[in-house]
């Protein structure tokens, strides 16, 4: 036994050391290197495809090996790839073999070398690897010694959303360089002096031709070189895959095909898009990007399974339909639709549809548009379609339509098919809505009804008829016909009383009268007027019925109240209609409405139940009125708008509001304080009845100013704030004036009107007739010594009759005759005369006398026009001074000096010259007589002086003459 | 910008029809001042940039302040101002004719690599693409109404050379086939084609102005410099070469 064991451990022993021998003899006999290696290069993809072949593979058999290979960039050394390979090879078989490298093949060199092992359990032995290959170098691009910029990857077609690494090879160029991308520098790394990489992640699609990336030399400022990644957008699987049959000999397929991945310089076409039935085993390439026709054969298949697939260079995708032919039955539009037998109210539809055989039934929808309404019905057909189509309304135009569908499997409707029809008109089928208006105290029917609704008109309305009979005595009917689209007619009746009826008439016939009747009596009682309140809305009203027995109630009112026409309306309501609401878009706020409500009795006569009025809404007034001031007192005035109008106001006046503005402080009595919008404060008069339109202001200060303005008010404001108006109370003076002078005025021309009445009485006793001097005795005595030579008249001599006066108060001022020399010189303050005048009665013209001459007194003849004398100078001759050249002129002078003498002499007037009765003391002595006062005696003892005015009187005197000399003048002087 | 844009399209769309038409009707005018007008607007007209060479560089993406100021145009693609003085008129009609003919060709080639916008892109960007697209299209009727009116200014001058047959450039000129440079490079050249394109009708537009202001409608006007034209033609010189543009539009 255990001989056996030994001989067995050493049988194991030798097997195994026969196997490692025979391994090794395997191993140093049958390398198993790979052999013949060679790369080749796609710049285009940066692919490297490598093939090889294992040479000492025994037996003819296939082995399972696996192939490692190492991929180093720019030297040996730096391996930026290892991997494994596993395939299965015979002896001298070529595997092949591609790596995709990230970066563009021609940016640096490349280096590949393999080893191998056989991974088959069927060769355990066999099952390590081998020695490397000797590394082959893939050198693409050699720019050494070249003066030029390179850009790779050169026009690369890549998806929307990868990651690319670019570079440039600069050669021999020494200067910085900057690339861009679309216009913005990139940053990237060094991989050799010469080459440096750009690594851009999830590049984004910018337009079809492409995104330049492109290279400068920054002292050069020029372009060295640049390249374009085509960026395609990634292609989309097609959306809504769609089959379908309209006629069982094509099936049409179609899809949305989403976006087009096509790019500039045939970089990349259009996605294609291709139809593969998979019963078939068909294949179509499709034309068109979104459908595809696809031919039944006749050899009755019914259930397709297509794939549709898309692809362009980057990509491909697909999506499946499995269908029934049957249940993909898009029938064609039914055809030959036609309309029969139409009428008022119904019409007859038809209709063809395309045949699909003889067991496919269609299920057709017939849709009947018409005023604003649809109306869908179904209909199953076979080959030829009808329906009837009833409910209709006369004179309205309808379209019709109709599309099928397979009733079996409903797929999709066809188009629709129709045509438009109009049915014929009917007779109206309802009375018109007829209403009246009467005028008090005539018998003027205005008979309105409102246009039928198209509803009820069945059709175009031509004419209303009006026949009118008379209730209280058998009459012929009055018919009246009125051409549409009149809506009112109006009636002269007698003081019967009528049944009015009205029908309205399209060309089928006539409606249903309706009927009114217009009382003899119609018993229109006087009705207060109440005031209702309206909104937006309308106005809300109710009434209390009068008599159970009524037919219903009617409410009228105008829409526009302020215009002439005024849009009559009314309203019809049943006869247990008590209230009502009445709304129209005509309602305007501001405008005041009103409504008569009536009440119908069973026999169709209207009474007038109640009278509303109202706004929908009140505005505040717009105007103030027009306020006219009377009897204006110093104490009060009055004031009065008589015109101003409370009806056609936005609102009810309520009353009025005075406001006065004054000094005084305190309010009378009645007012109170207000302060106005402008912080002003008045006084406020209130006036509560809108129809009081006059005021007076009282307890006011006379000469005062007072302001007021009036303003109506509403419920809930008053009118403008306007313009106050100005008022000044007057003086109480000049009513004393009138009350107190008036009657002395009137008293004082009684008296002087009596006077004048006993003038000559008057005048004899006041002042009699002056003495002639003819007939004085000096007369005498002065002819009885005439002789040739002239003696001086002695005073003594004389026997004066009348002597006068006239004193000047030195430097008093006299006014110079037509001179302007001052009249403060010495020689004419000293100017003074005394006259000896003539007492005759009848003096009637120059005479002789003898005076005393003073120019005081002579002011007022000098002024006096009459004279005729010119103002001259002090210069001028005597002669020139004018004298009295007629006796007129003296007459009137002697009047006015003498109504002069009746009253107050002014100052400055001293115009006449008195003429004394009495001899002066003192005569001769001028400075008496200066210094003097002239005191008139009593009348009686005086003779009237003449007042004679400068002209008659002597010349004036001149410069060297002796003013203040007495100078006694003869007769001849004077007439010479 | 889109107003603008449209406005100018539309009156390229008048201008190009409206001369297409005239053309087509075998209509020319018969008056050599009024047509000479017509030629000056015209190249007025086209030779601003908007209407060709800024919608192909919104096209192409090189609307960039960097690559403006590179898009410069190569020497010797096109005949210089100064050449196109020197040359008689009906030679300076002729070499305008290639010129424009040279143009039309590779704006059909470009167009071929522009497909439309469809539902491609965000949609102010599509827009603004067909909007683009649309001025291409517009510069090329426009181009084709130049040059009838150049073609009738030509049988107005007594020229037997038919317009409608383009002078194509001499065999062997077209450069030899060179590696391809890449799409950035050919659109570079693109766009420095037009932009020499836009000069030439500039260029073109001041030697009709100059025409307007010669004596008579048949002055010739001739520097001193110019060959004359019939010993040009009979004895092909390098100054008397037919100057033809050489810029190519990358296709």
């Amino acid at each position: 036994m255990a001989l056996f064991a030994v001989f067995q451990t050493t049988f194991l022993l030798t097997l195994l050391s026969l196997r490692t021998h025979q391994s090794e003899v395997l191993a140093e006999h049958l390398p198993l290197t790979p052999e013949a290696l060679k790369v080749s290069v796609n710049s285009a993809q940066q692919c490297l495809h490598l093939q090889w072949t294992v040479h000492n593979l025994p037996y003819n058999q296939e082995f399972k090996m696996i192939f490692q290979i190492q991929i180093s960039r720019t030297e040996t050394s730096n391996v930026i790839w290892m991997g494994n390979y596993s395939t299965t090879m015979k002896r001298n078989e070529t595997v092949h073999w591609s790596w995709e490298s990230e970066l563009p093949l021609e940016c640096a060199a490349h280096f590949v070398r393999i080893r191998s092992v056989v991974d088959d359990a069927r060769f355990p032995e066999w099952n390590f690897w081998s020695s490397w290959s000797s590394w082959q170098e893939v050198n693409v691009q050699d720019s050494t010694g070249q003066d030029t910029l390179f850009v790779f990857p050169k026009d690369k077609l890549v998806e929307e959303g990868s990651n690319i690494t670019i570079c440039y090879i600069s050669g021999n160029i020494q200067n910085d360089i900057s690339c861009y991308l679309e216009g913005e520098q990139i940053h990237g790394e060094q991989l050799d002096p010469h080459v440096s990489t750009f690594k851009l992640e999830n590049v984004p699609f910018i337009r079809k031709g492409g995104t330049n990336i492109y290279c400068e030399e920054k002292q050069r400022k020029a372009i060295s070189n640049g390249t374009v990644l085509f960026v395609s957008k990634v292609l989309e699987e097609p959306k809504d895959f769609s089959c379908e049959t309209r006629d069982f000999k094509t099936l049409i397929c179609t899809w949305d095909p989403g976006a087009n991945t096509a790019l500039d310089w045939s970089k990349q076409p259009s996605q294609s898009y291709t139809l593969f039935e998979s019963y078939s085993g068909k294949k179509k390439h499709c034309e068109e990007k979104n459908r595809c026709n696809w031919q039944i054969t006749q050899d009755s298949q019914e259930i397709y399974n297509f794939t549709l697939i898309t692809e362009n260079y980057l990509r491909k995708r697909s999506v499946n339909l499995l269908f029934n032919l049957t249940h993909r039955v898009h029938p064609m539009s039914p055809f030959s639709v036609q309309f029969e037998n139409i009428s008022a109210t119904s019409a007859v539809m038809t209709w063809k549809v395309h045949s699909l055989g003889d067991y496919f039934t269609l299920l057709c929808q017939v849709e009947l548009h018409g005023e604003g309404k649809m109306i869908q019905h179904n209909v199953s057909v076979k080959a030829n379609g009808k329906y009837l189509l009833n409910e209709l309304e006369p004179n309205t135009e309808y379209v019709a339509q109709v599309h099928c569908a397979d009733d079996n499997h409903f797929w999709k409707w066809s188009e629709w098919s129709g045509r438009d029809f109009t049915t014929p008109e009917a007779a109206p089928s309802e009375a018109p809505d007829v209403w009246r208006t009467m005028k008090s105290g005539s018998h003027n029917v205005t008979l309105f009804w409102k246009p039928l609704s198209k509803f009820h008109a069945n059709g175009k309305i031509l004419f209303y008829n009006v026949a009118v009979e008379n209730l209280d005595k058998p009459s012929r009917l009055e018919h009246r016909s009125i051409p549409a689209p009149a809506n009112s007619t109006e009636l002269t009746l007698d003081g019967c009383s009528y049944q009015i009826r009205v029908t309205a008439s399209n060309s089928a016939g006539a409606s249903p009268a309706a009927v009114i009747v217009v009382s003899a009596a119609p018993g229109n009682k006087e009705i207060e007027e109440e005031i209702i309140e309206g909104t937006e809305d309308g106005f809300s009203m109710s009434w209390k019925p009068q008599s159970g027995d009524v037919m219903g109630y009617v409410v009228e009112w105008c829409d526009r109240p302020q215009d002439p026409l005024c849009d009559f309306q009314w309203k019809k309501l049943g006869p247990n209609t008590t209230s009502t609401v009445i709304s129209s878009d005509a309602f305007r706020p501001g405008v005041q409405y009103n409504f008569r409500i009536y009440e119908l009795s069973t026999k169709r006569i209207a009474h007038l139940l109640e009278r509303k009025t109202g706004y929908t809404r009140e505005l505040a007034p717009s105007d103030n009125p027009h306020v006219v001031t009377n009897n204006l007192t110093s104490h009060s005035f009055t004031l009065s708008w008589k015109n101003y109008s409370t009806k056609s106001q936005p609102a009810f006046i309520r009353g009025y509001h005075v406001y006065l503005k004054s000094k005084e402080e305190q309010c009378q009595p009645g007012a109170e304080k207000a302060v106005l919008p402008d912080d002003t404060v008045c006084c406020q008069y209130k006036i509560d009845n809108p129809e009081q339109k006059t005021f007076t202001v009282e307890n006011l200060k006379p000469e005062s100013f007072y302001e007021f303005l009036v303003t109506p008010h509403t419920s809930f404001s008053e009118g403008p704030s306007g313009t106050f108006t100005k008022v000044r109370t007057p003086d109480e003076y000049p009513y004393m004036l009138v009350h107190v002078i008036v009657p002395v005025v009137i008293c004082v021309v009684l008296l002087v009107c009596g006077c004048l009445l006993k003038s000559q009485w008057m005048k004899d006793k006041c002042y009699p007739d002056i003495p002639d001097p003819y007939k004085s005795s000096v007369l005498s005595l002065i002819k009885s010594k005439e002789n040739p030579h002239r003696t001086i008249m002695s005073i003594s001599d004389c026997i004066p009759d009348a002597i006068e006066v006239v004193n000047k108060q030195e430097g008093s001022k006299i006014q110079s005759l037509g001179t302007r020399k001052s009249l403060t010189e010495p020689e004419l303050t000293k100017l003074s005369y005394l006259y000896l005048l003539p007492t005759e009665k009848n003096y009637s013209g120059p005479g002789p006398c003898i005076c005393f001459e003073n120019y005081t007194y002579n002011q007022a003849a000098s002024d006096c026009a009459s004279c005729g004398h010119a103002p001259v100078s002090p210069e001028a001759p005597p002669s020139q001074w004018g004298l009295l050249t007629s006796s007129e002129n003296l007459l009137k002078a002697l009047e006015k000096n003498y109504m002069n003498s009746l009253g107050e002499i002014p100052a400055g007037e001293t115009t006449l010259n008195y003429v004394s009765q009495l001899a002066s003391p003192m005569s001769g002595d001028k400075d008496s007589l200066s210094t003097n006062a002239l005191v008139p005696p009593p009348c009686s003892e005086y003779k009237m002086q003449m007042a004679v005015p400068l002209c008659l009187a002597s010349p004036p005197p001149t410069e060297n003459s002796d003013l203040s000399s007495i100078t006694l003048l003869g007769p001849s002087e004077h007439y010479r | 910008m889109p107003t603008q844009t449209t406005g100018r399209t539309l009156l390229s769309l008048v201008l190009g029809l409206l001369f297409a038409s005239m053309a087509a009707m075998g209509s020319c005018p018969g008056d050599f001042h009024v047509l000479l007008g017509q030629l000056q607007k015209q190249a007025h007209a086209m030779q601003d940039p908007s209407s060709l060479l800024d919608p192909y560089m919104r096209i192409q993406g090189l609307d960039f302040p960097q690559l403006r100021e590179h898009c410069t145009e190569r020497p010797g693609t096109f005949p210089s101002e100064g050449a196109l003085r020197g040359l008689g008129r009906r030679s300076f009609l002729r070499t305008l004719d290639a010129t424009l003919g040279l143009v039309l060709r590779r704006l059909a080639a470009v167009q071929q690599q522009l497909p439309e916008a469809g539902r491609l892109g965000r949609p102010p960007a599509a827009r603004l693409r067909a909007q683009d697209l649309e001025m291409l299209k517009m510069a090329r009727l426009n181009i084709h109404g130049l040059r009838n009116n150049i073609f009738c200014m030509s049988r107005l001058l007594g020229s037997s050379w038919d317009a409608a047959e383009p002078t194509q450039a001499a065999p062997g000129t077209s450069p030899p086939p060179t590696p391809d440079p890449g799409a950035f490079q050919r659109k570079l050249e693109g766009c420095r084609f037009l932009r020499g394109y836009h000069r030439v009708l500039s260029s073109a537009g001041q030697v009709f102005g100059k025409w307007g202001k010669s004596p008579s409608q048949g002055h010739r006007h001739r520097p001193p410099r110019a060959l004359p034209e019939d010993a040009s033609r009979a004895r092909p010189s390098r100054r008397g070469r037919r100057l033809v543009p050489r810029g190519q539009l990358p296709r």
